[in-house]
């Protein structure tokens, strides 16, 4: 379980970029963060991983973050960030240092468990090839593949789907519905409004530094938040049995 | 990290290219000596007074600064680039050189009959430029930016003050310009008693930080997520790296390019592995500086060309076919 109480950041003397924000992501749960551009999203990731200077506290199974020694930390919450690096080292070897936290050498069950990780996210073939030659999304793919690796309780992920093609991105939500059936609590920063819901159990929107919805994701589909909070226009597809909803910008409001 | 076959020919490859430099930079000098006296002095020094005489006081003595000088300065290249995550630090370009360019022609110029307070005064400068290097980035969080920008400022600083010297007393500029240029001409064993000792303590170091050092490839985000205290890290690098540079150019004066293009071509050899990396630049270092040396003892003998001039003749060019290979391996 990850909480966060009475969040604030604020570079310098300028007004604040998050001011107050509290809420909880439960085990077994996704939580969806939602907001505009500048919103704090990002911000907030990075004052949950104890990166920037900030009032409040994070909780991460009922321990406080910013007492714990950066190793005992990375045994309890991992991070997919938004820009991934593009080291020289094999896919492979790459992905083993997600288990650096666990164990200082590598035997065979460990990279047997990096092979797994890396079928999991359907890159074993690559397993060779240095990250620096990998696409975009083939480099967002090998991270996930490192987080899985970490195997924390607590993911965060900043939008992980950034450069995915949409056949990976429904394996990379099976992924994380996976994860979340094996108890995890995932944290996830989206900018599709559509799939945020769609993919997670609770969500926190954030409007101008501050939480403007903190609750679960059918009650924002109910309150209408994304066509009053972002004016967007929302649109129901049906398709075989399934029946989807996206939202698009209203042009109205533009 | 799996050790491929690769590795180890490379690794073995650079230990046996080590041992002939040093081999040679002991066999081969300014003065001629046969086989005969070589071996006698070697084995047999009662015996052969001069040769032993000659390889005692000259020739070890130079070769342990050849070997030294290059280890400690691309070991601090290598940590300076890992530290930083930029491919363009180095011990001359961070400001640790100029440093102790500074100090060197200060004393130069305060005590010009003390010329034994050169080595002092180098390692002194060095250090104290880092510790200024540190304080002040420290105070933005020891952002590897920063770190950068204010060791090129202090670069800039000291490159001024050394023109302002060199203006206000020509007289010392012909031993500026001997130090400056770098070599290693009449080092002394009591010299490196003090150098040595410290390049292997920071090569101790740099072995023992290899770990962290590996996931700082990674951004300074995903490290500190994976366990990595970033600034203590990075403090520890940067501390190692100095010490080991201002111990290197404190006999051997500012050879400013080892510590640049050595660290990557052991990079490009060893395919990221920072540990891999820590071993053999060294050691690359070391054979690049033993060789420059004994082509400017050789060449033109009996007249000596400083080593500073060969390392960049011996280097750019296998640094630049490396690149270039790398380059058509990958379509570029």
């Amino acid at each position: 379980m990850l909480e966060c109480k009475n969040l604030t950041v604020a570079y310098g003397k300028s007004a604040p970029v998050l001011r107050d924000v509290s809420f909880t992501a439960r085990p077994g749960r996704i939580t969806a963060i939602l907001g505009e551009n500048g919103c704090g999203k990002s911000t907030l990731l990075r004052a949950i991983m104890q990166e920037i200077p900030h009032t409040g506290v994070v909780l991460c199974d009922n321990s406080l973050l910013a007492q714990m020694p950066p190793r005992q930390r990375a045994l309890c919450l991992s991070l997919l960030p938004q820009h991934l690096p593009a080291p020289a080292l094999s896919l492979g070897e790459t992905v083993a240092l997600g288990l650096s936290p666990r164990c200082a050498k590598l035997g065979e069950p460990e990279w047997q468990a990096v092979d797994s990780a890396l079928q999991r996210v359907g890159l074993l073939a690559l397993r060779d090839r240095p990250v620096s030659t990998l696409s975009g999304g083939e480099r967002q793919r090998a991270f996930l593949a490192l987080l899985l690796l970490q195997d924390t309780n607590v993911l965060l992920l900043d939008e992980p789907t950034a450069h995915m093609d949409l056949s990976f991105t429904a394996e990379f939500y099976d992924i994380l519905r996976e994860e979340r059936a094996r108890g995890k609590t995932i944290l996830l920063v989206m900018h599709d409004v559509g799939d945020a819901l769609a993919l997670s159990d609770d969500v926190v929107i954030l409007q101008g530094g501050a939480v403007a919805f903190a609750g679960s994701a059918a009650q924002a589909l109910e309150r209408h938040l994304p066509e009053t909070l972002f004016h967007l226009c929302r649109y129901t597809a049906t398709g075989g049995e399934e029946e989807a909803i996206f939202f698009r910008a209203n042009k109205k409001h533009r | 990290m799996k050790f491929h076959r690769r590795d180890a020919v490379v690794l073995c490859g650079a230990l046996l290219l080590l041992c002939l430099s040093a081999f040679l930079s002991l066999r081969y000098g300014s003065t001629h000596l046969s086989a005969t006296a070589f071996w006698g002095a070697l084995l047999h020094p009662d015996a052969y007074p001069h040769g032993a005489l000659i390889l005692r006081a000259i020739r070890l003595p130079r070769m342990l600064a050849g070997l030294f000088a290059g280890a400690g300065l691309a070991l601090s290249g290598t940590l300076l680039q890992h530290a930083t995550d930029n491919p363009l630090a180095a011990p001359n370009i961070i400001g640790i050189n100029a440093g102790a360019g500074f100090f060197v022609i200060l004393s130069l110029s305060l005590f010009p009959t003390l010329y034994s307070l050169t080595p002092f005064a180098a390692f002194g400068g060095a250090m104290l430029t880092a510790l200024c290097i540190l304080i002040l980035s420290g105070r933005q969080g020891l952002n590897k930016t920063a770190v950068v920008l204010c060791g090129v400022a202090f670069s800039a600083l000291f490159g001024a003050g050394i023109s302002f010297f060199s203006v206000l007393n020509e007289d010392v500029l012909a031993s500026y310009t001997a130090f400056s240029v770098g070599g290693l001409q009449g080092v002394t064993m009591q010299e490196l008693s003090f150098p040595i000792p410290m390049i292997i303590l920071c090569f101790a170091g740099a072995l023992l930080l290899a770990r962290p050092l590996q996931l700082f490839c990674l951004g300074d985000t995903l490290a500190a997520s994976l366990g990595v205290s970033v600034r203590r890290t990075r403090l520890l690098a940067l501390v190692l790296a100095a010490a080991s540079a201002a111990a290197a150019v404190s006999f051997a004066g500012l050879l400013g390019f080892v510590g640049l293009l050595v660290p990557h071509t052991a990079r490009r050899l060893t395919g990221g592995h920072v540990k891999r990396e820590l071993i053999l630049s060294p050691m690359g270092g070391a054979i690049l500086l033993l060789l420059a040396d004994l082509l400017g003892r050789l060449l033109f003998r009996p007249t000596e060309i400083p080593v500073g001039i060969f390392t960049a003749l011996l280097g750019v060019p296998f640094f630049l076919t490396l690149l270039l290979r790398r380059c058509r391996h990958a379509g570029m």
